[in-house]
């Protein structure tokens, strides 16, 4: 199918026009503006990211994979912004199982929930346990897991 | 160069909250004076019936309409110049098949998580200072999927009437349509 000739349609750019500058205006000073808001608002939310990975506790106790899919979905979204990266990658492993795979062996489950929790914790030697390596392996027993069930 | 975007207004649609307040912080420190929120694509949709938007921010997966649903509902039934709202995309998603959903969907830019300040100034930046021209065909209407200019077509695959030279008319609105 061919789908048939297509039109190229160039609306005005408006946007242009309303958000000209005076000469001088440098993107530079805006980004370093947004950056020290950013740091203001990570530094006034330490605290989000370990909470909420602390709730996976809670769910993964409970047996809750919704209510896991969704913390982890949300966590994988936020981690990297507030300085936990690798938290993110764990939650992005974490959400990829619980959505795409069966989510069935629950011993996978709760190793990516200690994983993450050891990533948060305040104790230094826990935290320096979740390294690249641990995410990697996670992440392998992932792609190997059975897929889900077709809806 | 620089930009004043102290007159534009955006929507940003997140189910996640944290992840609204963290946009509207950032949009807000670049000048921004105007941000609307929705929490998924059905409330964004509402909204855009009821105020004027510039951008729209949207996240890809949200419970009820999610961020391909709604990009397809602006591409196709919005009113007047909002068919070509620019829409950013914010995903985590790297894989190829869900890329090329939104962007077949309809959607105008992506914005990688996690969000940085620089790189949601460049989003912006791209929409203001580069807007895609729209392709409308029998099959899809949004704005030129090609990422990159480039004189082999192979590179962009080969089902997309834009890549095929189709086109047989070029039309410049100068008015909202």
């Amino acid at each position: 199918m061919t789908g048939g000739p297509a039109r190229v349609i160039r609306p005005k750019n408006r946007l242009a026009e309303r958000c000209a500058a005076p000469a001088g205006t440098s993107g530079e000073a805006l980004i370093a503006r947004m950056e020290a808001a950013l740091a203001a608002h990570v530094e006034a939310n330490r605290a989000l990211i370990p909470d909420r990975v602390g709730e996976l506790r809670e769910l993964s106790a409970q047996g809750d994979k919704a209510g896991l899919l969704a913390a982890a979905h949300e966590i994988k979204g936020l981690a990297g912004t507030f300085g936990f990266a690798l938290i993110g990658r764990l939650a992005e492993s974490l959400t990829r199982y619980l959505r795409d795979k069966d989510a069935s062996d629950e011993a996978l489950v709760r190793m990516h929930v200690d994983a993450m929790l050891a990533g948060v914790s305040g104790d230094e030697e826990r935290r320096g346990a979740v390294t690249e390596a641990v995410a990697a392996g996670l992440e392998e027993l992932v792609s190997r897991a059975p897929k889900a069930p077709a809806a | 160069m620089g930009y004043d975007f102290s007159s534009l207004a955006i929507l940003v649609v997140d189910d996640n909250p944290h992840m609204r307040d963290l946009l509207r912080l950032l949009l807000r420190s670049m000048g921004v004076k105007t941000v609307h929120e929705a929490e998924n694509g059905a409330m964004a949709l509402k909204l855009l019936k009821e105020r004027a938007i510039d951008i729209a921010i949207c996240d890809l997966l949200m419970a009820e309409v999610d961020g391909n649903a709604f990009t397809r509902e602006v591409r196709q039934s919005a009113a007047g110049s909002q068919r070509y709202l620019p829409i950013i995309m914010v995903t985590g998603h790297s894989e190829r098949k869900v890329i090329e959903s939104a962007r077949d969907a309809g959607v105008t830019e992506f914005l990688r998580k996690p969000i940085t300040a620089r790189s949601l100034y460049l989003r912006l930046v791209e929409v203001v200072e580069r807007p895609r021209p729209f392709i409308q065909c029998a099959t899809y209407f949004g704005p030129d999927r090609r990422r990159k200019k480039c004189d082999d077509p192979s590179v962009y695959g080969s089902r997309r009437a834009e890549d095929r030279g189709e086109a047989s008319e070029i039309v410049f609105l100068a008015e909202d349509a």
